[in-house]
């Protein structure tokens, strides 16, 4: 009887309490994870440019090589082994490690793990009482089936509400005390990795290869027919395009991390005012998702795009009619 | 605009001009992109390396709080992980018991 009711007055406690949910954390963490695998592409262009640019001034020249001559282009390059090393990468490593970790701790504890535990618990408890029948040959339970029952789902309960506390205390504490670093991080990545030093030097590693054909064409004009020329004109416009790009996909991955710190900002200011959930929030994930989507469309659109990809106010980065 | 970008234009403009030219004016201009060249791709390495000190004590301070993060879960996971250690136990001790109970009805 005692232990009916000490039961009892534990449901009542805990259905007492609502249920933190972290669900909304849980998908920003997966969404912002995304947007900084991303970024690491940028590094695997900037690198290739490299290359081509290299390879470029050499071609430039009219100079007879060996091997030693490429020996440079390996010191310009951003290396597997080095990559650790270097800030742009550590900070988009530490954003997307940071998400991760969100993500994880937002679906640790979850009602389903407690409950597989609480399960197990309960199979546990009836082969004991079994076996209590068998060793004291009597047919009296030690612990009833219903009793056996309700001590595991209360355990679930307990169990389950100690880690939805636990959990909200710790996402609340976590995500306010880092809100200004990631501001900061993000910021510098846009500001001064992502624009003044990619941008920039992609724009002009691409430019010097765009030279070398204009260069050839320059030189052989004369003796070339129309439709000779139109073809390589073709040509060099594809150049061209590519070469104009840069700005846009460096902007798309501004745009991405940029609905990431917006987003991060939302949560900050949400959970001080102890709000888990809510429109706000859910609206600022749908940006980052929405961002990262036209990033992979853009990816698509300068590979496909015939004409020019181009910066509308408006309609944002489009291919031009 | 950074002192990069301002190299980059330069190297930009002298792109625009030496595809026109020929012989030694054309390897002279050349000769000064690849220059300023080598200048911007040291200088675009060493910003992509080093950053600023204010974001690598960002990057340690959030590398602190992915930590946090990943402590509390592993010990939010542990309460599952010891209602099953109890049920393992209950199941262990009530075996033996049996085993025991046969034992003593056997002598």
């Amino acid at each position: 009887m005692k232990r009916n009711i000490v039961i009892i007055m534990a449901s009542l406690l805990i259905t007492a309490c609502a249920s933190t949910p972290t669900g909304q954390i849980q998908a920003f963490g997966v969404a912002a994870a995304d947007v900084t695998s991303k970024i690491d592409t940028v590094i695997t262009d900037y690198n290739q440019t490299n290359i081509d640019n290299q390879l470029a001034k050499m071609a430039q020249r009219n100079k007879k090589y060996t091997a030693s001559d490429l020996d440079p282009i390996k010191y310009i390059l951003i290396r597997d082994a080095d990559k650790k090393s270097f800030a742009l990468y550590q900070a988009n490593n530490a954003l997307g490690a940071y998400a991760s970790s969100l993500t994880e701790l937002a679906a640790a504890g979850s009602r389903e793990q407690m409950a597989r535990a609480s399960l197990k618990l309960n199979k546990s408890l009836k082969s004991m009482n079994k076996n209590y029948k068998i060793i004291k040959e009597t047919s009296d339970d030690i612990l009833s089936d219903e009793n056996n029952a309700e001590i595991s789902r209360v355990i679930a309960e307990i169990s389950s509400f100690y880690a939805e506390n636990k959990r909200a205390k710790a996402l609340k504490k976590i995500i306010i005390n880092s809100d200004n670093q990631i501001q900061l991080i993000g910021k510098i990545i846009n500001e001064q990795l992502l624009k003044s030093a990619l941008e920039s030097r992609i724009y002009t590693m691409r430019g010097t290869v765009l030279a070398g054909y204009f260069a050839d064409y320059n030189k052989t004009t004369d003796k070339k027919s129309f439709a000779s020329r139109k073809k390589s004109l073709d040509f060099i416009y594809r150049q061209y395009i590519e070469m104009q790009a840069t700005g846009a996909t460096i902007l798309q991955a501004q745009d991405a991390i940029t609905s990431v710190m917006n987003a991060h900002a939302v949560m900050k200011s949400e959970l001080e005012k102890d709000q888990y959930t809510s429109k706000k929030i859910f609206k600022s994930i749908g940006e980052i998702v929405t961002v990262h989507k036209s990033y992979d469309d853009l990816e698509a659109l300068m590979v496909n795009c015939e004409t020019e990809v181009i910066a509308d106010d408006k309609k944002g980065i489009i291919c031009k009619d | 605009m950074t002192e990069l970008e301002q190299l980059s234009a330069t190297i930009n403009e002298l792109n625009n001009i030496w595809p026109l030219l020929e012989g030694h004016e054309k390897e002279s201009v050349l000769d000064e992109r690849d220059r300023l060249d080598d200048l911007a791709a040291e200088l675009a390495h060493k910003t992509i390396n080093q950053g600023e000190p204010a974001l690598q004590i960002a990057i340690d301070s959030l590398k602190e709080a992915t930590q946090l993060a990943n402590d509390v879960k592993a010990s939010i996971n542990n309460v599952s992980a010891r209602t099953e250690k109890v049920a393992k136990l209950v199941k262990k001790v009530s075996k033996a018991a049996g085993k025991v109970s046969g034992l003593i009805a056997a002598l």
